[in-house]
């Protein structure tokens, strides 16, 4: 991808890295969940639910895009203070750094539960939190580029055991789960739909990362790719979460994926048990998540409040939002917070960026043109 | 060998002759080369002795049988007979208060990206020593990240190698008074890279190989820390056919599973250490008895458990399909890492090593180079010849270090 050797030295990537780094952020508790909520509003009909958010999220992609490509050399941040002033946009940007915290924090909750009832029973959750937080900590501490640079290395890892899963998982499927279609009528399937466009969380994170690229007039097509590749996949672990575990199933379970995985049987195949299969996969995207939202935070803190010591601040906000996690009472409260993430998400995913990039059209203020 | 030497001085001092492009640095180091040359009209005997003796450390199946040696006017002989080229620059260094030590570095000016030949003079220059003992010395004081367990340069003692590396765009290293030529930037990549991938006739059993080797040392670094992981934590993902093999065969064993595995890994590295200090083969011997003779009778006398030598063995079979020394100790460090990891935390554990490993490789640089260069970041046109070997006639060479002409011209314009 980087033609140029100039490039490897100034940590400069190619415009298709998008792809990567969108699947890698957006990749985190949907393994575990296949899209459950989905499921719970529009029944057996949530593949539907799936496609009409594509379409909906591709469009909030585009918007994304079309800002960053406006002022291609600068971060969200910066373009912010001409356009909304500088005592608005820290006011939108603490909106941001709110709305990140609080989801790092519900993120590695939820990772502490899951991680308890997989792997730790015993060992004090706070533990596993710390190293997880310590190895994001180190990351970020280096930048966007070696945080790029780990996803294209995790790539593999995640891709490969999915494959795996979905190729295996094909034969268990039953096919009349999916009967009958539009049963509950259009209106949960919308419903889904609009939920499922919520899901994206991260996906502002292309208004950040427009000044690591090269060959940045690609970058709509790039970033529309990488979404449509990230809802592929989440599409296809629905469907066969549905096929196979049924819509009741599916509604009674805590983590979907980890049950329709439990139940592949391939007799005469080297492996009984595919759970690890998910498990591994699904500890890089946590990771890989968490690492994109703390890097967004502590250096959105540092640029907009102009603050000198960038290592502390990460350090910070990382201890800080393992503190936040002993605020959740129970799994039932962090299920229902996390659905109501999802519908704030529309406002930092979406409106902010979409009434910016219509002011700034309106006053004709852009960056400077992309030439490459 | 006389014959060739005498014909190697003739047609150095030839090429020393076209010294009109030459700088004033590079002037000096030729003149000095061409009186050590004379050194070997009165001395040859000493050189006879040395130069012809090929000094394996590997196995070498294909390729010339030429080394380097301590003479470094011989050494530089050697680069420039293979590479006549008026574009092969060779700059002097003196390193050391008081052991002065001549260095060299050669580099193709073309090919090489002057950034890069810019930081390794910078930093050659900085090195503060009394005196230089070894070429590792250099390697040491140069390299990005001296923490880091993973090796930044890469070492040679053949020409044909040495050769690639210019063509590649690296600049070399050498030391007066040591045979290893070292090649900077280097990447993982470059590390896993055997000589055998690139003579081999056939472009598809290189690439098999190459991911072999791929596939060896992820199961160098983490097979004992997966083990322990699996055995003592999560039983429940183990087939239950194995699962049942390996309870019964640790049935009535005194220790645990994790102390099993740093027993004998223990011993591994006892075994390995005789190997090398003992002067011949009978070194090789005894440690071959010796760590017979210790797992056979752990094994009878019920202290060790068969599956954890198993997986012992297999690791160190594995680690061996590393090209590098220098990679391969590093492996063996990981792999403690892994296993104490997966020992407090289980997979859960081993997964934060693996990320924690993952980390530090993508955050490491050679000389600007990022170090998992073109994995990450992805560069698909040098997957080809770093990761794979493709279909090409020619000798595989890569584009990593390589600054195009338009790039300098670019870069030229900037300045």
């Amino acid at each position: 991808m980087v033609k140029k050797m100039r490039d490897l030295v100034k940590d400069k990537f190619d415009v298709r890295v998008i792809i990567t780094v969108i699947y890698m952020t957006m990749v985190e508790f949907e393994l575990f969940n296949f899209a459950q909520t989905v499921v719970n509003i529009a029944g057996n009909a949530a593949w539907i639910s799936i496609i009409l958010g594509t379409i909906f999220v591709s469009i909030n992609t585009y918007i994304l895009s079309k800002l960053a490509l406006r002022f291609p050399d600068e971060n969200f941040f910066e373009y912010c203070q001409r356009i909304w002033g500088k005592t608005l946009t820290r006011i939108i940007a603490v909106g941001y750094f709110l709305y990140w915290f609080s989801f790092i924090s519900l993120l590695l909750e939820s990772f502490s539960k899951a991680n308890q009832t997989l792997f730790l029973h015993e060992t004090p959750l706070i533990v596993p939190l710390i190293l997880l937080i310590l190895g994001a900590i180190w990351l970020v501490a280096y930048g966007m580029a070696p945080i790029i640079r780990f996803f294209q290395l995790m790539l593999l890892f995640v891709i490969l055991p999915l494959l795996l899963l979905i190729i295996l998982s094909i034969r268990e499927i039953r096919w009349d789960s999916y009967l009958p279609i539009l049963g509950n009528g259009i209106i949960p399937i919308l419903k889904g739909a609009l939920f499922y466009g919520g899901v994206f969380q991260g996906l502002e994170i292309i208004l950040f990362i427009t000044p690591f690229l090269n060959g940045r007039k690609k970058l709509i097509k790039m970033s529309l790719i990488g979404v449509n590749i990230t809802s592929l996949m989440s599409l296809i672990l629905a469907t066969i979460s549905i096929g196979i575990l049924g819509v009741q199933g599916i509604k009674e379970s805590i983590w979907p994926g980890m049950d329709t995985v439990g139940i592949i049987q391939l007799p005469g195949f080297l492996i009984e048990r595919y759970e690890l299969f998910l498990t591994m996969p699904w500890l890089i995207g946590i990771f890989t998540t968490i690492c994109i939202f703390l890097y967004l935070l502590a250096y959105g803190i540092v640029q907009v409040f102009g603050c000198q010591f960038r290592k502390g601040i990460i350090f910070a906000v990382g201890v800080l939002a393992v503190a936040a996690t002993y605020f959740c009472p129970n799994l039932a409260w962090l299920m229902k917070m996390r659905i109501g993430i999802t519908y704030v998400t529309f406002v930092f995913g979406l409106f902010i960026p979409l009434l910016t990039l219509l002011v700034a059209v309106v006053k004709k203020q852009k960056g400077s043109e992309v030439n490459e | 060998m006389r014959n060739l030497l005498v014909s190697l001085k003739k047609i150095y001092k030839n090429l020393t002759k076209d010294t009109g492009m030459y700088s004033e640095v590079q002037r000096e180091i030729d003149e000095q080369e061409v009186e050590v040359q004379g050194e070997y009209e009165e001395d040859s005997s000493q050189v006879l002795l040395v130069s012809p003796i090929p000094r394996d450390k590997q196995r070498q199946i294909r390729g010339t049988k030429l080394q380097f040696f301590e003479r470094l006017d011989y050494n530089l002989g050697l680069i420039r007979e293979r590479i006549p080229d008026k574009n092969l620059i060779f700059e002097k260094f003196v390193v050391g208060s008081r052991g002065k030590r001549v260095v060299v570095i050669a580099y193709l000016k073309d090919l090489a990206h002057p950034g890069i030949v810019k930081e390794v003079k910078q930093r050659i220059k900085q090195i503060k020593a009394e005196t230089v003992l070894d070429s590792s010395y250099i390697e040491r004081n140069i390299e990005n990240s001296r923490l880091s367990p993973f090796p930044q340069l890469e070492h040679t003692l053949r020409p044909d190698m040495a050769e690639l590396a210019l063509f590649k765009g690296k600049v070399l290293i050498l030391t007066a008074e040591n045979p290893e030529v070292l090649m900077a930037p280097t990447t993982f990549f470059d590390l896993m890279d055997a000589p055998e991938d690139l003579f081999g006739r056939w472009f598809v059993a290189a690439s098999f190989f190459r991911i072999a080797r791929f596939i060896m040392f992820l199961l160098a670094a983490t097979l004992p820390g997966f083990y322990i992981a699996l055995t003592s934590y999560n039983p429940d993902l183990i087939p239950t056919k194995l699962a049942f093999l390996i309870a019964s065969a640790n049935e009535g064993t005194p220790f645990p599973i994790y102390f099993e595995a740093f027993l004998m890994m223990g011993v591994v590295e006892a075994v390995r250490m005789i190997m090398i200090r003992f002067p011949n083969e009978m070194g090789s011997t005894i440690a071959l008895f010796a760590g017979v003779v210790l797992v056979i009778a752990g094994l009878h006398a019920n202290i060790i458990g068969a599956p954890i030598v198993i997986i012992v063995t297999l690791t160190i079979i594995t680690s061996f399909g590393i090209p590098s020394f220098d990679l391969r100790l590093s492996v063996r460090i990981t792999q403690f890492f892994t296993m104490i990891m997966a020992t407090v935390l289980g997979l859960f554990g081993y997964a934060i090593a693996f990320f924690y490993i993952a980390i530090h490789l993508v955050t490491l640089k050679s000389f600007g180079i990022p170090y998992m260069s073109p994995f990450a970041p992805i560069e698909g046109s040098g997957w080809g010849h770093d990761i794979l070997r493709e279909d090409i006639k020619a000798m595989p060479l890569d584009e990593t270090y390589k600054a195009s002409t338009k790039n300098l011209e670019k870069e030229k314009g900037e300045n």
